[in-house]
C-alpha cells in the first residue's frame, strides 16, 4: 500500500476531545484552508498524487462510490413525490447531492445536475463567516439559501437547502437539494424577473439560513414564504421536498460509514472527486484538438422606460456573450478567458460566481465529460479568467441576478461551440453538434376576479428543448434540456390546473422554425393561450435564452444557419370568445395569420416582443402566443438530401414553400406521397447558386463597406461597443486592429 | 404422475420458446417446451402442452378436457409494435395538440442508460416509426374541456368550446381516404368530461358506415380515462394499433384448446398482476405481462405462508427486477415505461437494474468496474458462446457454476475460457489476482442488488424488518448469499425459483382494475356541508365505476355473487404534483365520514413514506383518481403440504467441490435440490444444485425446508 503524500494526510485525534466540528483538531475553516492549499500545491484535490484506495482495492471503493451515489438518486427519486411546483415533479427540475465538509460534491442524483457546481459557495459562505459557532451544525438542523452572491444559486428561483451530516461529533459533509421554485416574489410576478434594476428588486432573498431544527422546518420560514412570495403553498412544499430527501441522505451517509468506517469514508469521498478530475483530463486530451476558438452570442434587454425611478439603470443593452477557449491537450486542461464579456450593469441579466459555475458544469458534461461520475472533480481541468466588474462577476453585489439564464446559456453555447468544434477537428465527427441550445419561460401571476393574486412559472418550453443539428443528423424538436438531461414538458392538464383562466389552444411544433442547413436545428414550438373571463385579468411575462432582436449565437461551428428568435405576440381585444363560442379555434400561428389576413380574428391592437418581457397585462379575449426552442442547422441547405425533406413534409416540420425557399427542393403530391421534381429542383438549385454568386462580394470590399458603417452605427449597438471598449482593454485592441481604427486610411482590408 | 384434475395450463410464448406450466389441484407442476412458431402459435401452443404432458404420461386431450384455465401470454403485442405490422392508425386530437405523437413530452431519452441520458446528443424520439404515424393522419378537432383549476373557478370538465362536429366529420372522411384501419381519439381533460370524444367517436362510425369502411375506433376516455393527455395517449395509439389483432390470436389460441377439449374461455395476462378473459375490451392492459408473474406468484405464496409484506426479487440473466406487496396487495405504478414511451396503465411497480447473471464485466480505462447493461442472455458468458466475460464466467472461475453440470447436464460450460476472460479482462487491468477478481466482481454486484433492494423498501417508508425477502429467477438462488446481511424479518427461495413467474400465472387471481380521473378538491377549511357534498360526488363516482365493473365481469362469465370490491384513490395535498394510492380499509366513500376517514389513511401513508414533516393539511385535498378492483372467482393450485422430517434422503448429498469464497477455497457439500424433502436443513458450506438453478450457501448460513418445501435462510448459529 502506497503512502499519501505527508501533507496530505489527515489528522486522526479522537474527535471527542477537540470540540471542533472538523476533522481531528480542525475547524471546518481549518479544512477549507487546507483542501485550497493541498490542491494548487499537489495539483489533485486535496493533494491526492495518488488514488491510494481506488488503487488497493478497486472493487472496494467501486462499491463504495456505488453506495453514495445511491443515496443522492434515490433520495431524489423518492422526495419528488412530496414537490408542488410542476417544475420539481413534472419535469423532475430538482437535484440532491453528497458533498465534502468544505461542500464540494462526491455524488448527485439525477436532475439539474449543473447546480453542483455552484453547491460549494454557499457551503463556503457558511464556514467563512463562522456558522460553525453561530448558529452551529447539529444533525438535523435546516439550512436554506437563494441569495446568488452569498449562496452560490444562479438566481432566487433555483432554491438550495443543506443539511449537515454529523458522525460521531465530526461533520462529514452535507446533503444538499436543490429546485426551481414557482415564484420569488420580486417587483414583477416572476421566477426569472428580467425586470430588475438592482438586488432589491430580485424578491425574496435569504443567504446561506438555519431555517429549521431536527429535520422540521421552523413556522417562520412558511410565513416568509407566504408574505414575500406569489406562489407560498408551492414553495413550502418544495421546501419540504428538500428537506425530506437531505434527510434520506443523511440517514443513507450514516449506514455508508458504519459499512466502511468512517476513515475509508473520510478518504473515499475525496478520492472519487480526485478521479473524476484525472478522467476529465483523459477525455480532453483524447477528444479535443489544442488550440484556441472564439465563438460569440449576442442577446439585446430593452429597459429604457421601464426604469424611470431608477434613472441608472434607464436603458436597453445589447450584451457581447463572448469567451475565448484555450484547449491544452498536453495537461488535458480548458482555459477559458470572459475578458471581452460585457460590463455588469443595473439589469437582470447579469450574475455571479455560481451562475458561471453551473453553467459550465453543464456544458463539460455533455461535451467533454462522457463517460465520467458527475462531482466536483469535473470542473478542476477547466478554469477561467472572470475579469471584476464583467456580467458574471460584478463589483459589489448589489446588482441583480435575477435572470442570469437568459444571457448565460449564450455565452455557454459560445464557449461550447468552441470545444466541440476542437471534436470535430480531431476527427469525432458524429460527436460535435452545433451547440445552439435554447430555453423559454413564460410566468406571472393571475388576479381572479376577487382580486386575489397566483404567482407562477410555466415551464413547457424550460423542460425541453430542440436539439441542434450535426453533421450527420437533423436537430429533434422537444428532446433535451441542457439543466435536465431528462427533458420533460410536462403535462398541459397539469399546467392548466396552475394557470386558472388560460386555456392552451396551441402547444405544438411549428413549421419551418429552426435554423436550416444540410441537417436542420430542431423545430421550436408554438404555445398559444386564450384567456377567458373566468379571471379579472392575467400580467404575464416572457423570458429566455433566445429571446433578443437577433438569434443569439452569431456562428456556429457547423456553418448552418443559427436558431431564429423566440417571439411573443399579443393580440388585445380580440373577437376570439365569440369565435370560440361559434365552435371556431386556431390552432397555431399560420391559422391565426389566415384569420386576421381574412379578418375573421379581429383584435384592437397587436404587439410583437423578440425582447424579454417583463409583464404585459392581459384582459379576458386577449390572445398571448409564444414561439420558441428552435436549434441552429449544420452545413449548405442547398445540400439537403430529399429523404430528409421528405421526412419533414411528411410530419409538418417544413411546409413545400419553405423546402423550395430553403433548400430549392420542388416538390409535389402524387397519390398521396411527396415526390421531388427532380428537373424543377436541378433548376432552381442551379437558380439559387447562380444568385449566391451574383449576390457574393469580395471580403475586403465588405470590411470597407462595413468600416465606413462604423460612423453611423444604430445607437444601441454604438453604445454596446463603446461600453465594451471602456471595460475592456482586449476588446478594445482587438476591435481597434480589426477595423484598422489608428490608421487614416484603415489600408483596403487585405490584412 | 398427475390425474389431470382442474389443472391449469399458463403458457409463456417468448420470442424462441414457448413455455408450457401444467399445474394440478395438488401443486404439482410439469414444464414443457417447443419452438415458438412465429406463423402460427397454435401449433407451438399444442407442442409446448404436449410436451408438458408427457412428463405425466397423459394426453393433451386428457389435460385439456379437465383443466379449469387455459392462460396465454406472449409477445404478441410487442413484437406487432416493434414488427410494424399493426394497424394504420388515425388520430383526432384537441386542435393545437397535433404533434403530440411527435414531441411526447420531451421523453426522448426513455429507455437510455445514465450515461446515455447525460450525453444529450444519444436522446431521439421514437413513437413516430413505432407507430408509423406522421402528421397527415393526425386531425386536430376544435373542442376545449377545463380543468375547473386548483383555484376551483369552475365546474371540472366545463366545456369551454363545444365540439365542432362538421370539422370531426370531415376530419374522419381525411384519415379514411388515407386508408386508416384505426381511429384514435384522445381530447383534452376528456377524463374529465367525456362527451367531445363520445361523440367524436359516433361521428367517426357514422361516417365510416356511409361509406362502408371498416375502422376501429378507440377514445381515451374509454380506454385510460385518467389524467396526463400524452401518456393518455400512447396508451391510446397502443390499443389502436394492436389490440384487435391482439385478441384474433388469442380467439385463435382459444379454438385450438377448445378443438383439444377445453371448455372455458382463454384467459391472458395484465400488466398489473391477474389474469383476464381474452374478450378484454382494454387489450393493451396485457402490454407487459412478462414480468407480473413473478409478482404474482410472490403474493400467492405468501398467501399460503401467512406473509402479507413482501419484497419479491427476480435474478435474471440481464437484469434485476423487484416489487412488492404490502398488505397482500401487489404495489402498482401508473405511468410505466414501454419500449422508450411512457404510458397511462396500472402495471406491477417492477423497478429494475441493468445487473443479472448475464451482465457483461467491463473495466474502462478509468479502471472503473461496469456491470450491463448489455448482457450475454442464453449465451451465458465466455465459458458458453458469448463474446464478451460475463458475470457468469465469475461464478464458473469460483466453482458456484458446476461446468458439467450446467442446466442439468444439457450444456457444458468450457471453464478455462471463463478463467481466461476473467484473468486477462478483469483482474490483470485492475492488477489483482483472477479469483479476488472474480469474487470482487460478485461483491460489487450483490452491493448493487443491495442498494436496489433497501432503496426499494424505503422510498416506500417501510424498513428491511418490515418486510420478507423472496428470491427467484433463474439465477436468484444463485446470488442470494450476496445480499441475505440485509435485516428483512426473513429470506426465503424456493425449489422452483426458476419457473416462480409461470408459477405465478397459473396462480393468478381473475380480477380488472378500473380507474377513473376526478377532480375533487376539498378545502382546508371544508365544513361538514362541504364534506358531505364532496363526498355525495365521489360516491356517485363510485357506483358508476363499481356498476361498470360488474358488468364487465359478468359479461365475461362471472357470476355477480362471486366478485368482491376492493377501493381506493389517488390523493394529494392541494398543489403537490404527485399521487398516493391509498386503497381503502373500509371501502367505498359514500359519506362524510368515510371521506374523512380516506383523508386519515392518506395522511397516514403520507407520512410514513415522506415523514412528518412533509404533512401539509393546511393546503387542502385533491382527489385525483378513484379505483375499484373487482376480483372474480378462479381456481388456484393447492401448494402440498408434506410432514416434516429433518432425515435427509439418500440421494440428497451428490459429494463435495471446492469452491472460491471470502478469500479462500472450501470444501462445499453438494445437495440435490429436487431431494430435499420438508424439514430437512442443510449446513454450509453447501451447494445446492437443480437442473434449472443453483443455490449457493457459503458459511456462517443455513437452509431450512419447511413444510411446504419453501426454503428459509438463516444465519447459523
Amino acid at each position: 500500500m502506497s503512502k499519501p503524500t505527508e501533507e496530505a494526510q489527515e489528522p486522526t485525534q479522537v474527535k471527542a476531545s477537540t470540540g471542533t466540528l472538523g476533522w481531528g483538531d480542525q475547524t471546518l475553516q481549518d479544512m477549507l484552508q487546507r483542501r485550497d492549499k493541498l490542491t494548487e500545491d499537489h495539483e489533485h484535490y486535496y493533494g491526492l498524487e495518488e488514488l491510494q484506495l481506488a488503487n488497493e482495492d478497486p472493487i472496494q471503493y467501486d462499491r463504495a462510490y456505488t453506495a453514495i451515489h445511491d443515496a443522492a438518486r434515490s433520495a431524489r427519486q423518492t422526495a419528488r413525490n412530496v414537490a408542488a411546483s410542476p417544475g420539481a415533479r413534472e419535469l423532475g427540475e430538482l437535484l440532491f447531492g453528497v458533498l465534502t465538509p468544505e461542500g464540494d460534491t462526491v455524488a448527485v442524483s439525477r436532475g439539474l445536475i449543473g447546480h453542483q457546481g455552484a453547491f460549494p459557495i454557499s457551503i463556503q459562505h457558511m464556514i467563512e463567516n463562522g456558522y460553525e459557532d453561530n448558529p452551529g451544525f447539529e444533525e438535523g438542523d435546516i439550512f436554506t439559501a437563494f441569495d446568488p452572491p452569498t449562496t452560490g444559486t444562479p438566481h432566487a428561483g433555483d432554491t438550495y437547502t443543506f443539511c449537515p451530516i454529523i458522525y460521531e461529533g465530526e461533520l462529514v459533509g452535507w446533503a444538499a437539494a436543490c429546485n426551481h421554485i414557482m415564484e420569488t416574489g420580486p417587483a414583477v410576478a416572476a421566477a426569472w424577473p428580467p425586470w430588475s434594476p438592482n438586488t432589491y428588486t430580485d424578491g425574496f432573498l435569504l443567504p446561506p439560513t438555519q431555517v429549521g431544527e431536527d429535520w422540521e422546518d421552523w413556522e417562520w420560514f412558511y410565513e416568509a414564504y407566504r408574505r414575500r412570495t406569489r406562489a407560498p403553498v408551492f414553495n413550502i412544499l418544495d421546501q419540504k421536498m428538500r428537506v425530506s430527501g437531505n434527510k434520506m441522505i443523511n440517514d443513507r451517509i450514516i449506514d455508508i460509514i458504519e459499512e466502511f468506517g468512517l476513515e475509508y469514508y473520510k478518504r473515499v469521498i475525496r478520492e472519487i472527486i480526485d478521479d473524476s478530475a484525472r478522467a476529465m483530463k483523459r477525455n480532453i486530451q483524447d477528444y479535443t484538438f489544442p488550440g484556441k476558438s472564439n465563438y460569440v452570442a449576442f442577446q439585446s434587454l430593452y429597459q429604457e422606460g421601464l426604469a424611470p425611478l431608477f434613472e441608472y439603470a434607464d436603458r436597453d443593452w445589447i450584451f457581447h456573450l463572448a469567451p475565448e477557449d484555450h484547449i491544452d491537450t498536453v495537461e488535458g486542461e480548458i482555459h477559458i478567458d470572459f475578458k471581452e464579456l460585457s460590463p455588469a450593469d443595473w439589469h437582470a441579466s447579469g450574475g455571479y460566481e455560481g451562475h458561471v459555475e453551473c453553467n459550465l458544469w453543464l456544458n463539460v458534461m455533455d461535451t467533454v465529460g462522457m463517460g465520467l461520475r458527475p462531482n466536483r472533480g469535473f470542473n478542476m481541468q477547466i478554469d477561467y479568467d472572470l475579469p471584476k466588474g464583467s456580467m458574471y462577476n460584478p463589483k459589489n453585489d448589489e446588482y441583480s441576478a435575477g435572470n442570469p439564464w437568459a444571457a448565460g446559456v449564450p455565452l455557454f453555447n459560445a464557449f461550447g461551440a468552441g470545444v466541440e468544434h476542437s471534436k470535430f477537428a480531431r476527427g469525432y465527427l458524429e460527436e460535435a453538434w452545433n451547440e445552439d441550445v435554447g430555453w423559454t419561460g413564460f410566468q406571472g401571476e393571475i388576479v381572479r376576479k376577487d382580486g386575489s393574486r397566483e404567482g407562477f412559472s410555466e415551464m413547457d418550453l424550460l423542460g425541453a428543448s430542440s436539439t441542434p443539428a450535426s453533421n450527420h443528423r437533423d436537430g429533434e424538436p422537444v428532446s433535451t434540456a441542457w439543466w435536465n438531461p431528462e427533458s420533460d414538458t410536462g403535462s398541459a392538464e397539469e399546467w392548466e390546473y396552475v394557470l386558472p383562466g388560460l386555456y392552451y389552444f396551441s402547444r405544438t411544433v411549428m413549421p419551418n422554425y429552426f435554423g436550416p442547413g444540410k441537417h436542420h436545428g430542431g423545430n421550436g414550438i408554438q404555445i398559444g393561450y386564450f384567456i377567458t373571463d373566468d379571471i379579472k385579468e392575467a400580467v404575464l411575462g416572457k423570458v429566455g435564452g433566445q429571446s433578443s432582436e437577433f438569434t443569439t449565437m452569431a456562428s456556429l461551428p457547423g456553418g448552418g444557419y443559427p436558431a431564429p428568435t423566440a417571439t411573443l405576440f399579443v393580440f388585445r381585444d380580440t373577437n376570439i370568445l365569440e369565435l370560440l363560442d361559434d365552435e371556431q379555434m386556431p390552432g397555431g400561428l399560420d391559422e391565426l395569420k389566415e384569420w386576421i389576413d381574412d379578418e375573421k380574428l379581429t383584435f384592437e391592437s397587436e404587439e410583437i416582443y423578440k425582447e424579454q418581457v417583463a409583464a404585459v397585462t392581459l384582459k379576458p379575449g386577449d390572445l398571448y402566443f409564444w414561439t420558441g426552442n428552435c436549434s441552429g442547422g449544420w452545413g449548405d441547405p442547398l445540400e439537403r438530401e430529399w429523404e430528409d425533406i421528405e421526412h419533414d413534409l411528411r410530419h409538418e416540420f417544413v411546409t413545400p414553400e419553405a423546402v423550395q425557399r430553403l433548400h430549392g427542393v420542388v416538390v409535389e403530391r402524387e397519390d398521396g406521397e411527396w415526390q421531388m421534381d427532380e428537373e424543377a429542383t436541378e433548376e432552381k438549385r442551379t437558380e439559387m447558386l447562380e444568385q449566391r454568386s451574383e449576390d457574393a462580394i469580395e471580403f475586403k470590399d465588405w470590411w470597407q463597406d462595413s468600416r465606413e458603417d462604423l460612423d453611423d452605427l444604430p445607437p444601441l449597438v454604438e453604445q454596446t461597443y463603446d461600453d465594451l471598449r471602456e471595460f475592456s482593454e482586449d476588446f478594445d485592441e482587438r476591435f481597434s486592429a480589426y477595423w484598422a481604427l489608428n490608421t487614416e486610411t484603415g489600408g483596403d482590408g487585405d490584412e | 404422475m398427475s390425474k389431470a384434475n382442474n389443472t391449469q395450463i399458463a403458457i409463456d410464448a417468448g420470442g424462441t420458446m414457448t413455455d408450457a406450466f401444467l399445474v394440478d389441484e395438488h401443486g404439482n407442476v410439469s414444464v414443457g417446451k417447443a419452438l415458438t412458431n412465429k406463423e402460427d402459435e397454435s401449433i407451438s401452443y399444442e407442442e409446448a402442452v404436449d410436451d408438458a404432458c408427457k412428463y405425466w404420461d397423459l394426453d393433451s386431450r386428457e389435460v385439456h378436457e379437465s383443466a379449469a384455465t387455459d392462460t396465454y401470454t406472449g409477445t404478441k403485442m410487442l413484437n406487432t409494435l416493434l414488427e410494424r405490422k399493426g394497424n394504420r392508425i388515425g388520430l383526432l386530437v384537441t386542435k393545437g395538440h397535433e404533434s403530440m405523437y411527435y414531441r411526447e413530452r420531451g421523453h426522448s431519452w426513455l429507455g437510455l442508460t445514465w450515461e446515455q441520458i447525460l450525453h444529450h446528443k444519444t436522446h431521439k424520439h421514437v413513437a413516430p416509426s413505432m407507430f408509423e404515424l406522421d402528421a397527415e393522419r393526425v386531425e386536430g378537432i376544435t373542442e376545449r374541456v377545463s380543468s375547473g383549476s386548483y383555484f376551483m373557478i369552475e365546474e371540472p370538465g366545463t366545456e369551454k368550446v363545444g365540439l365542432n362536429e362538421d370539422e370531426t366529420r370531415e376530419a374522419v372522411h381525411k384519415l379514411l381516404d388515407k386508408d386508416v384501419e384505426s381511429i384514435g381519439i384522445n381530447f383534452l381533460f376528456s377524463y374529465l368530461n367525456s362527451d367531445h370524444e363520445k361523440r367524436a367517436a359516433e361521428i367517426a362510425r357514422e361516417v365510416a358506415d356511409e361509406r362502408g369502411d371498416d375502422v376501429y375506433v378507440v377514445r381515451s376516455s374509454n380506454l385510460c380515462p385518467v389524467m396526463k393527455e400524452a401518456q393518455r395517449l400512447k396508451s391510446t395509439l397502443i390499443e389502436a394499433r394492436t389490440s384487435d389483432i391482439v385478441r384474433d390470436h388469442l380467439l385463435n389460441i382459444e379454438e385450438t384448446a377448445k378443438k383439444l377439449g377445453y371448455q372455458h374461455d382463454e384467459y391472458t395476462v395484465t400488466s398489473y398482476g391477474s389474469v383476464v378473459n381474452v374478450r378484454h375490451p382494454r387489450l393493451y392492459e396485457t402490454v407487459i405481462s412478462g414480468p407480473t408473474g413473478g409478482l404474482i406468484g410472490a403474493r400467492e405464496v405468501g398467501e399460503i405462508a401467512g406473509i402479507e409484506n413482501i419484497i419479491a426479487a427476480d435474478i435474471g440473466g440481464t437484469s434485476f427486477d423487484v416489487g412488492t406487496i404490502e398488505g397482500g396487495r401487489i404495489s402498482l405504478t401508473k405511468e410505466p415505461n414501454f419500449a422508450r414511451n411512457r404510458l397511462a396503465l396500472p402495471m406491477v411497480d417492477l423497478d429494475s437494474i441493468g445487473s443479472g447473471a448475464g451482465s457483461e464485466v467491463n473495466v474502462d480505462e478509468f479502471s472503473h468496474i461496469e456491470l450491463g447493461p448489455e448482457s450475454a442472455g442464453s449465451d451465458v458468458g465466455k465459458c458458453l458462446n458469448h463474446p464478451e466475460v460475463t458475470v457468469s464466467d465469475c461464478n464458473a472461475v469460483l466453482g458456484y457454476l458446476p461446468p458439467g453440470n450446467f442446466l442439468g447436464g444439457k450444456v457444458e460450460l468450457d471453464l478455462d475460457a471463463a478463467e481466461q476472460a476473467v484473468r486477462e479482462e478483469i483482474a490483470e487491468p485492475l492488477g489483482l489476482d483472477m479469483y479476488e477478481a472474480a469474487e470482487g466482481v460478485l461483491d460489487i454486484l450483490h452491493t448493487r442488488l443491495k442498494r436496489h433492494l433497501t432503496s426499494t423498501v424505503e422510498s416506500k417508508g417501510y424498513t428491511p424488518q418490515d418486510f420478507t425477502l423472496f428470491i427467484y429467477g433463474g439465477a436468484g438462488p444463485l446470488h442470494l448469499h450476496g445480499v441475505s446481511d440485509i435485516d428483512f424479518n426473513d429470506i426465503m427461495t424456493f425449489p422452483f425459483a426458476a419457473a416462480f413467474s409461470a408459477y405465478g400465472v397459473a396462480a393468478s387471481e381473475h380480477s380488472k382494475r378500473f380507474h377513473q380521473g376526478t377532480s375533487s378538491i376539498i378545502p382546508p377549511d371544508y365544513d361538514e356541508a362541504a364534506a358531505d357534498a364532496i363526498a355525495d360526488e365521489v360516491s356517485e363516482e363510485y357506483q358508476a365505476l363499481e356498476e361498470q365493473a360488474y358488468n364487465e365481469m359478468e359479461s365475461e362469465g362471472q357470476s355477480s355473487e362471486d366478485l368482491q370490491a376492493v377501493f381506493g384513490a389517488s390523493m394529494r395535498y392541494l398543489g403537490v404534483l404527485e399521487d398516493l394510492d391509498v386503497t381503502f380499509t373500509f371501502g367505498r366513500i359514500d359519506d362524510a365520514a368515510d371521506l374523512e376517514q380516506a383523508i386519515g389513511e392518506f395522511e397516514t401513508k403520507y407520512a410514513d413514506i415522506y415523514g412528518e414533516g412533509a404533512r401539509f393539511p393546511e393546503s387542502g385535498f385533491f382527489v385525483k383518481e378513484i379505483f375499484v378492483e373487482v376480483i372474480g372467482e378462479k381456481p388456484t393450485p393447492e401448494q402440498p403440504s408434506y410432514e416434516p422430517t429433518s432425515e435427509l434422503s439418500e440421494d440428497a448429498i451428490k459429494g463435495k467441490r471446492e469452491a472460491y469464497y471470502d478469500g479462500e477455497w472450501r470444501d462445499f457439500t453438494i445437495f440435490d435440490m429436487e431431494e430435499l424433502r420438508a424439514g430437512n436443513a442443510v449446513e454450509s458450506p453447501a451447494i445446492v444444485e437443480h437442473p434449472m438453478t443453483t443455490l449457493v450457501v457459503p458459511p456462517g448460513n443455513e437452509l431450512e425446508l419447511d413444510e411446504n418445501r419453501f426454503i428459509h435462510w438463516n444465519e447459523e448459529d
